[in-house]
């Protein structure tokens, strides 16, 4: 699976209409679960999370691929899990 | 939770194993049982160690089959699978249990019930202390 750049999707999770701090918290449950190297697609709409989810993410030693702002406010953060 | 050094180049960030203590009882807190756990998910989702110690009526947190839907409030049970999920611990004070008539069945499994002997080793474990 893509995600309409080059990043192969392994992993998806739907945020949208959640609000601080759910977003994050669903980001790092799936990232748990996940082998490194695998990419993880976080799709939301809440502003607050689209900062706070890569900022988390340098904490922990994942990567964040890209951070793209689509219509209405909603955003896609795809995250490769590290190491 | 973090402490903020300031090195070259930028910020550097020292996490700090914590541990958040609920007192108050579940439902018609939201200032007490709802913000403990959303504090300790959030700091569990930002990378952070932490565990959930609950005593005196913070206990009735961890009842199994609670459904607070006839008063119009979110199942807390949603929130402590989430922590579970994340990594964090469940510690239950067991004196706190049997003042309220509470047996250790009627809690979810997750727990670890502790006495009050184990409290200094507990709070010995984590660098930072929150009570709700």
């Amino acid at each position: 699976m893509a995600d309409g750049t080059n990043n192969k999707v392994d992993v998806s999770v739907d945020t949208r209409g959640m609000n601080c701090p759910q977003p994050l918290i669903e980001t790092r449950k799936k990232l748990r679960k996940m082998a490194p190297g695998q990419v993880l697609e976080v799709q939301g709409d809440h502003a607050m999370s689209r900062k706070e989810i890569p900022l988390a993410m340098q904490d922990t030693g994942e990567k964040v691929l890209e951070v793209k702002d689509e219509a209405n406010g909603a955003w896609k953060i795809i995250i490769q899990k590290g190491g | 939770m973090t402490t903020q050094i300031t090195g070259m180049g930028g910020t550097f960030k020292k996490k700090k194993r914590t541990l958040i203590s609920l007192t108050h009882g579940t439902y018609g807190h939201d200032d007490d049982a709802y913000g403990a756990m959303l504090a300790i998910n959030a700091i569990l989702a930002m990378g952070t160690e932490a565990s959930l110690l609950l005593r005196d009526d913070g206990v009735y947190l961890a009842l199994k089959g609670q459904d607070p839907n006839e008063i119009g409030q979110e199942n807390n049970l949603r929130q402590l699978a989430d922590l579970v999920d994340l990594g964090g611990k469940i510690f239950v004070l067991g004196p706190s249990l049997e003042p309220r008539g509470i047996e250790r069945s009627e809690l979810i499994d997750e727990i670890t019930v502790i006495e009050r002997t184990d409290l200094v080793k507990l709070l010995r474990e984590h660098e930072l202390f929150i009570n709700f």
